[in-house]
């Protein structure tokens, strides 16, 4: 995001505006965003592949087995058909978010793109946008 | 969160003041529109020290509310799944008196719960817990419980009925979610300014070089 010194060869007379300023600002934000969003989705996901290997578990533990299951920060027993729709609910309702999020962050890098191109075609070199 | 104080001092050539109550009282900084003008007036060293000082303190609040930030985030999982738990609980009480009655109704002799018999302890129910007792450790036992306590901070621990706990902790996390949304908000408005503070030192920077390099050429 710094823009760094400017050699001679590249030196240009852009003024740097307020809306650019605005710009500038608003891709930093994205930027910070992008990352949030990206770490949350993974721990969603992984959440998800937990959840999806209690599921295959639990088909191998017998019917009428009283099975444990993490309720807070105990361990607690139920019957298997009660913490497989548990599971199946808690499924549902990470994919919902995973997919949220995975809309999010399309919409995030999009719209970094989009303020990319636009500020390096005001600034060419005299601007960095990438991540360090 | 009381970060700056009286802000009526800080108005000049490179902040402006806020709205008392907005982001904490934490100045807002200007952008400069007019570089040769600020310069001409201030001398690019002293712009320079101003603007970096300014990105300190920046640097310095934005550190201070990453700090706070961190620590909901950590607590909004900790409400929900208290709350989780609290209604489990409740769950499994009403399923065991469900049980209870139907024993009853049948005239089967009504067991007691959680009782010294060794057999009951071993044999898993609704009601059994296995919990950490230590790290690593765990031990098991059945719960038949009628409240449960809420650690209140402060060495104080209340009993709450089940419904009055699910309130409190609901009315914790409702105020734990909006705080952290004001968080990020004045993080946000923090990130900015420290980016506008980068940009404005850039630009007086970058006017200085140019400036020097026509009167080198000259």
């Amino acid at each position: 995001m710094r823009a760094a010194v400017v050699a001679p060869q590249d030196e240009r007379d852009t003024t740097v505006t307020r809306s650019d300023q605005n710009d500038i600002n608003r891709f930093a934000r994205l930027l910070n965003e992008r990352i949030d969003t990206g770490h949350t989705l993974r721990m969603r996901r992984e959440l998800l592949r937990l959840h999806d290997d209690a599921a295959d578990e639990l088909i191998l533990a017998d019917d009428d087995e009283l099975v444990q299951h993490v309720v807070g920060d105990v361990f607690c027993y139920a019957p298997k058909s009660e913490v497989e729709a548990r599971i199946q609910e808690q499924k549902e309702k990470l994919e919902a978010e995973i997919a949220d999020l995975d809309a999010q962050l399309a919409a995030i890098v999009d719209e970094m793109q989009k303020l990319k191109s636009h500020l390096y075609a005001k600034f060419g070199n005299t601007i960095n946008l990438e991540e360090s | 969160m009381a970060v700056a104080a009286s802000n009526a001092e800080y108005a000049d050539d490179f902040v402006q003041n806020q709205a008392a109550d907005a982001h904490h009282g934490i100045p807002a900084i200007k952008f400069f529109e007019d570089i040769p003008g600020v310069v001409a007036s201030h001398g690019v060293q002293k712009c320079l020290e101003r603007l970096n000082l300014l990105h300190m303190k920046y640097k310095f609040w934005e550190s201070k509310f990453v700090t706070s930030r961190a620590a909901l985030l950590q607590k909004v999982p900790e409400f929900t799944r208290a709350i989780q738990t609290v209604k489990y609980i409740e769950s499994v009480n009403a399923k065991q008196a469900e049980i209870a009655q139907q024993d009853g109704n049948r005239g089967a002799p009504q067991e007691e719960i959680g009782g010294e018999d060794d057999e009951l302890s071993r044999q898993p129910r609704l009601n059994t817990v296995n919990f950490e007792l230590a790290d690593q450790l765990f031990a098991r036992a059945q719960i038949r419980p009628s409240c449960v306590c809420i650690w209140l901070g402060a060495s104080v621990m209340v009993e709450y009925e089940f419904s009055e706990a699910i309130a409190l902790l609901e009315s914790n996390l409702n105020t734990a979610q909006s705080s952290l949304q004001e968080i990020e908000q004045d993080l946000v408005f923090i990130r900015d300014q420290i980016n506008i503070a980068e940009v404005n030192m850039t630009r007086v920077y970058n006017h200085d070089v140019k400036t020097k390099r026509q009167a080198g050429k000259q």
